[in-house]
């Protein structure tokens, strides 16, 4: 390891770094470091599951808990977006079909990769997508009506900006305890069916069906995401843009509806510029859409209010609307409101809406007092709405959504999503009004409609209809209320999660548990065994190997029958050094490395002994740079030094041999002294390579014979290329010497043995040497029979075991 | 002009008007790439090293530009640009390790595009370029302390190998890292087959940057690469049935 | 595009070998062989810069503050020594060629021991980590070529059918050994090709 990464910034940082130099924090934070599938880096799964502690301090951190597990068997198949992501190269239609519906399932970590890209990960809309469930958050919604007390109890964690996804479960909505409250101060409103703005009616009765109706078309996990992405965007996200993404998905639902709208420039309706015609007019159209339907009122009003609440907007202090503040005994507060909002639940759940909303230019102008009653938001909307103050640290622990059915690291997924909103919350804070809130906003707040000094206002001439104040005017007008403000929905603290969910759920993590599980047994007991038969193995070779080199045991045959190429290299032997008249010198190309140096100087000795005895000159050129060193030390050493001419390394690989083969004097002008070498005697016929009388290559590697082979042979004319190769070395040679291009070989040990036996030297082959060569190639035989019988016998005995299992 | 010479340009021409054509006409040939486990495994041990902070280590082989066998190491360093480019998230960036200078200057030049590509230019460590060895020993020698100090869980050896290659991966074994082996080389492969977890046969080691999705010429390359295969193969077999027929 | 002008020059260096080498005009041998003969000094320039690369990433390692691995002071010393005895000495020294036959052939001998014994617990190993035919095939084949090649059959060589039988295995690995070439080669044309037309460009400009 050469370089420290950041944790927190990614920069590299020298090894004996502290600090990172990039951000100036503390390197050593990092939970990655450690060893290479060591359980704890290994157990991610942990940090999955540890829903319940308080997140990472980055967010880098917070990213990488929620992400999905690379490495599953389904893993998402990444090559895919590797493809899209190269802007040079689309993708390849061959791999499109698959690849398009496997991107689904990129991980957040490829994901990531992506970005520095320039591309920005899409989500596409699959037919996989609509069978999936709703959005966690709605079913949370209906599960937390069950649970309710027991959501009052548990907070989640803020965000650094304030966010509180989890209050809004808990508190009750200010506005609704403000309903009984009666203010001194009302702003002149229009009455309360007319101020419905279309938006609003489709978004309280979107949710309000959303939880009561399990068979609504299921939104995907992708679509989850957006939703949750835009509540994130809206408070940041300029109009236009918020614009555009809403119409340009159309078929999205009524929370895209609601999200557009939230989009808004805040500085439109800070100015109280009225909204523009045609957007007046898709609002009534939308509002007479939903018109049609019946509301469930039980779920109507909080949801609008939540989202009146702008990101930035500072509410008055929670002391002016609780009897106590809320730091103080922030539950108790949140239980008292809840008592008090349900006398007027009951009451508005009787009158549906009626009339239609009035055009936009007539709203109200905006109110500072209207945040207060923002207070109150349902879960899924609260993710938005800056928390007001602080949540103490103990209770944010504690994870409302924890279901017990459920592994938990499903149920982590609904607070990653909203944890991975940007919190813009804090710069909205400074950069907005408190009074930039639309009219049709603060028309919606009950507690307007019932001040005293709205009373006999000229907007109020509504005649009471029912109830024993029936035929009065300008009485409160309860019912008109009612009807906008409903229960306000209670989310579950529950996943709604069906059966098949829930199995694949429960499946996925035995699989995962099943992986980590497996990893550190195998871990542990993979160590020992493997040295301890490495070494045995070596042993055994070894003692086998001396046994029958020093036994005296004669195990080997001398070879009787002869290879073509053993042959034609003894022939080809046999006629240089009987040509003693001639002393064409004789080119040694050395390709050997010193790892095989002990085979190969062992065949070639006997060869190179008898050319140096005829009195043939030799030429040693090397193509790797210890060549020429253990020629001249293993075989040349007892040569006289003037029959000896060391050309020393030719750097350069197969450009240096076809230099050699075209040009030798110009390739290899000089020997290893450095003196000029081809003015020497015996070597100044030398002009091209074929004037040499032979040319034997030593040679240990495939490639590089080949590569002589193939350069010199075109260029050698009636001169023999004659080979000493390894055994490792000799099958890749025998296709040029069955066409020609090597005029023999001598290969291995078998190959010495029958030069031995063509030559009549019975001295060529040390006595026990043959036989041991043979006795350890014996033995890994056997151990190999044996060992692989072991293995399959051992598979069929522990394949009929997994199958009854 | 000789022979062989027209029919090395004929060769030449038609190979490169195929790759050409199929680069930019993509739906010519409705092939897909037929599955291969070890890509599979690959994938998964991508993730699993960016996940757990390791790091991978390419491992590029000792045939450098001049040598002939060179081609198994061009595929090598596009390996290795495409997984750095992948694998940049992670804390620990891939390195490279090589048996020869001329490879080991062009991996530390192919991780700097990568970087620059993704604008992450700081992540580029020259070390994470490095020349192991320059004879074939010595750079298996140098290269086995990577296996167990330098908290690598993936090990890829690409390139052109000798036999002792095996020692690299049966390290690698023995500290339970993914070894996926790619070579040119026969005697290699054979060692491979052995020690490594995961093997590419063959001229399967050209096939790695369409695997990985490289772009679109590699994935025309392996086209042209079958297209040619059959064509040597019917060439063999008649030159085969003239042969018997006593024609040529 | 990226680094248009590398790429230029290694198309037009590409091309004007292949062409001078499969057509040799008087106007292009030589300027191939000009282009031949820069490629060896710049392998060799690039193995030196490579050399000092390496050197650096163990002087980083021996002074790590964290993982510091001692053992490549012994890289350094051993290199430092060597260097400075080639350069008093000369490398067609007798002494200075010991470093060959006395440290680095004994040492790569037994590394190629290792290997011996490596290979060999990996074979008998292969079925605990490979399943299926080519596992199968390939242990019955190490197995056969083995004992051909120890010359353990040379005393049945004499009898004809046994001979043929022989011939016929040993001509298997040749056909198949082919059979891989064509293959490699195939790929090596791609390869090269993809570096002529600029498509594949391992250098980053």
């Amino acid at each position: 390891m050469s370089e420290l990464i950041c944790p927190h910034c990614g920069a590299s940082n020298p090894l004996d770094a502290i600090e990172c130099k990039k951000c100036h924090r503390f390197l050593f934070e990092s939970s990655s470091a450690g060893a290479p599938f060591s359980p704890k880096e290994d157990d991610w799964l942990n940090s999955l599951r540890e829903d319940t502690e308080p997140l990472p301090e980055s967010g880098e951190e917070n990213t990488a808990a929620s992400e999905p597990p690379p490495f599953t068997e389904d893993v998402p198949d990444w090559l895919a977006r590797i493809r899209q992501r190269t802007p040079e190269e689309p993708g390849e239609p061959v791999e499109q079909p698959s690849q398009q519906g496997e991107e689904e399932e990129l991980p957040e970590w490829l994901r990531d990769v992506e970005i520095p890209s320039g591309k920005t990960g899409q989500t596409t809309s699959t037919a996989d997508e609509e069978e999936l469930p709703l959005p966690d958050w709605l079913s949370l919604i209906d599960e937390e009506k069950q649970t309710e007390g027991e959501a009052l109890t548990t907070t989640s964690e803020p965000t650094e900006t304030g966010f509180d996804r989890q209050t809004g479960d808990e508190e009750l909505p200010a506005w609704l305890r403000e309903i009984g409250i009666p203010h001194e101060e009302t702003p002149s409103q229009p009455s309360a069916e007319e101020e419905i703005p279309a938006w609003l009616v489709e978004s309280t009765t979107g949710e309000g069906e959303q939880p009561g109706a399990p068979a609504e078309p299921p939104l995907s996990q992708t679509e989850e995401t957006d939703w949750l992405k835009s509540f994130a965007a809206f408070e940041t996200q300029p109009a236009s843009e918020e614009e555009e993404s809403s119409a340009a998905a159309p078929e999205e639902d009524w929370l895209k509806t609601f999200e557009a709208f939230e989009s808004q420039p805040e500085p439109l309706f800070s100015e109280s510029q009225p909204p523009q015609p045609e957007d007046e007019s898709d609002w009534l159209k939308a509002f007479e859409d939903f018109r049609s339907e019946t509301l469930p009122e039980a779920e109507t009003e909080e949801e609008p209010e939540a989202v009146q609440q702008p990101a930035g907007e500072e509410s008055p202090p929670l002391e002016s609307l609780f009897s106590e503040p809320l730091e103080e005994d922030w539950l108790q507060s949140l239980q008292s409101l809840q008592e008090e909002v349900s006398l007027p639940e009951s009451e508005e759940e009787s009158q549906p809406i009626s009339e239609e909303a009035e055009p936009l230019q007539e709203l109200p102008p905006l109110t500072e007092d209207i945040f207060p009653v923002t207070e109150g938001a349902s879960s899924a909307f609260i993710f938005e709405t800056p928390a007001q103050e602080s949540v103490p640290e103990e209770e944010l622990d504690v994870s409302p959504f924890i279901s017990e059915e459920l592994p938990e690291w499903f149920d982590e997924q609904v607070f990653e999503s909203a944890e991975e909103q940007p919190s813009p919350a804090g710069e909205a804070e400074t950069g907005l009004e408190p009074a930039e809130l639309p009219g049709w906003l603060e028309a919606m707040r009950p507690i307007e409609a019932v001040a005293p000094g709205r009373i006999g206002s000229d907007d109020d001439q509504r005649i009471e209809t029912s109830g024993p104040l029936s035929g009065f005017q300008g009485v409160l007008p309860a019912e008109a209320l009612v009807t906008q403000y409903s229960k306000p929905a209670i989310y579950s603290a529950r996943l709604q999660v069906s059966e098949k969910q829930r199995t694949y759920a429960n499946l996925l993590e035995t699989i995962l548990q099943q992986e980590k599980q497996g990893q550190t047994t195998s871990a542990a007991r993979s160590a020992a065994p493997q040295i301890l038969g490495r070494l045995l193995v070596g042993v055994a070779i070894a003692v086998i190997v001396l046994f029958a080199l020093f036994g005296g045991i004669r195990i080997a045959a001398p070879p009787t029958l002869f290879a073509q190429e053993n042959v034609n290299f003894f022939t080809q032997i046999q006629s240089l050094t009987s040509a003693a008249g001639q002393n064409t010198p004789v080119l040694l190309a050395v390709d050997f490395e010193p790892a095989l140096a002990g085979e190969i100087s062992k065949i070639a000795s006997p060869v190179i002994g008898d050319l140096l005895q005829a009195g043939k000159p030799l030429a040693v050129v090397s193509s790797n740079p210890t060549g020429a060193a253990l020629a001249e030390d293993l075989l040349l050493s007892s040569a006289p030094p003037e029959q000896i001419l060391n050309l020393g390394y030719l750097p350069g690989g197969v450009t240096s041999m076809a230099a050699l083969a075209n040009q030798p004097a110009v390739a290899a002008p000089r020997d290893r002294s450095g003196a000029f070498a081809w003015d020497r005697s015996g070597f100044q016929t030398i002009q091209q390579i074929s004037d040499f009388s032979a040319v034997i290559l030593l040679t240990d590697n495939t490639d590089t014979s080949r590569l002589w082979i193939e350069q010199l042979s075109p260029v050698l004319e009636n001169t023999p290329l004659l080979i000493i190769a390894s055994s490792q070395a000799a099958p890749m040679i025998q296709p040029y010497l069955q066409s020609g291009q090597a005029g023999g070989m001598l290969a291995g040990l078998p190959g010495l043995a029958a030069y031995q036996q063509l030559s009549g030297k019975p001295d060529i082959l040390p006595a026990g040497y043959l036989d041991a060569f043979q006795a350890g190639l014996m033995l890994i035989v056997v151990l190999i029979l044996v060992f692989s019988l072991y293995y399959l016998v051992m598979q069929f005995i522990r394949k009929p075991e997994t199958k009854g299992k | 002009m000789r022979i062989e010479a027209i029919i090395a340009l004929a060769l030449i021409a038609v190979t490169t008007g195929l790759i050409l054509l199929l680069t930019l006409q993509r739906n010519i040939l409705r092939t897909g790439l037929r599955q291969l486990p070890a890509f599979e495994r690959l994938r998964q041990a991508i993730g699993l090293a960016v996940e757990n902070g390791t790091r991978i280590h390419i491992t590029l082989g000792k045939a450098g530009l001049p040598a002939s066998t060179s081609a198994a190491g061009l595929t090598a360093l596009t390996t290795l640009e495409r997984i750095a480019r992948v694998s940049s998230i992670s804390d620990r960036p891939p390195i490279a390790s090589s048996g020869e200078g001329t490879l080991a200057l062009l991996s530390q030049d192919t991780l700097r595009a990568a970087y620059r590509q993704i604008n992450q230019q700081e992540l580029y460590d020259p070390s994470r370029g490095r020349l192991t060895g320059p004879t074939p020993f010595s750079y298996i020698a140098g290269t086995l302390p990577i296996t167990d100090g330098e908290n690598v869980s993936t090990h890829l050896a690409i390139g052109n190998f000798g036999p002792e290659i095996a020692l690299i991966m049966e390290a690698a074994d023995q500290q339970e890292a993914f070894t996926l082996a790619a070579t040119d080389s026969l005697s290699a492969q054979a060692a491979l087959y052995t020690s490594s977890q995961e093997t590419l046969i063959g001229e399967e080691v050209f096939a790695i940057p369409a695997y990985l999705n490289t772009g679109p010429v590699y994935t025309a390359s392996l086209q042209v690469q079958d297209i040619l295969r059959w064509g040597v193969v019917i060439v063999l077999l008649v030159g085969s049935v003239l042969k018997l027929l006593g024609v040529v | 595009m990226r680094a248009p002008v590398s790429t230029a020059i290694a198309i037009a260096t590409g091309l004007l070998v292949l062409l001078a080498t499969l057509l040799p005009l008087p106007v292009l041998v030589p300027i191939r062989q000009i282009l031949l003969s820069w490629t060896i000094p710049v392998a060799a320039t690039a193995g030196l810069i490579a050399i000092a690369n390496l050197l650096g990433v163990h002087w980083r390692k021996l002074n790590s503050a964290r993982e510091r691995d001692y053992y490549s002071s012994i890289l350094l010393i051993a290199f430092v020594a060597t260097f400075a005895a080639g350069l008093v000495l000369g490398p067609t020294d007798a002494d200075f060629q010991k470093v060959v036959t006395f440290i680095q052939y004994p040492v790569e001998a037994s590394l190629m021991a290792v290997l011996t014994v490596t290979l060999t617990y990996a074979a008998i190993r292969l079925f605990q980590r490979k399943r299926g035919w080519l596992a199968v095939l390939f242990t019955a084949s190490t197995v056969v070529f083995l004992i051909l090649l120890s010359g353990f059959l040379n005393v049945g060589e004499n009898i004809p059918l046994v001979k043929d039988i022989l011939s016929a295995l040993n001509a298997l690995p040749l056909a198949g050994a082919r059979g891989i070439l064509l293959g490699i080669a195939l790929g090596s044309i791609t390869t090269g090709l993809r570096i002529l037309i600029g498509a594949d460009r391992p250098y980053s400009g």
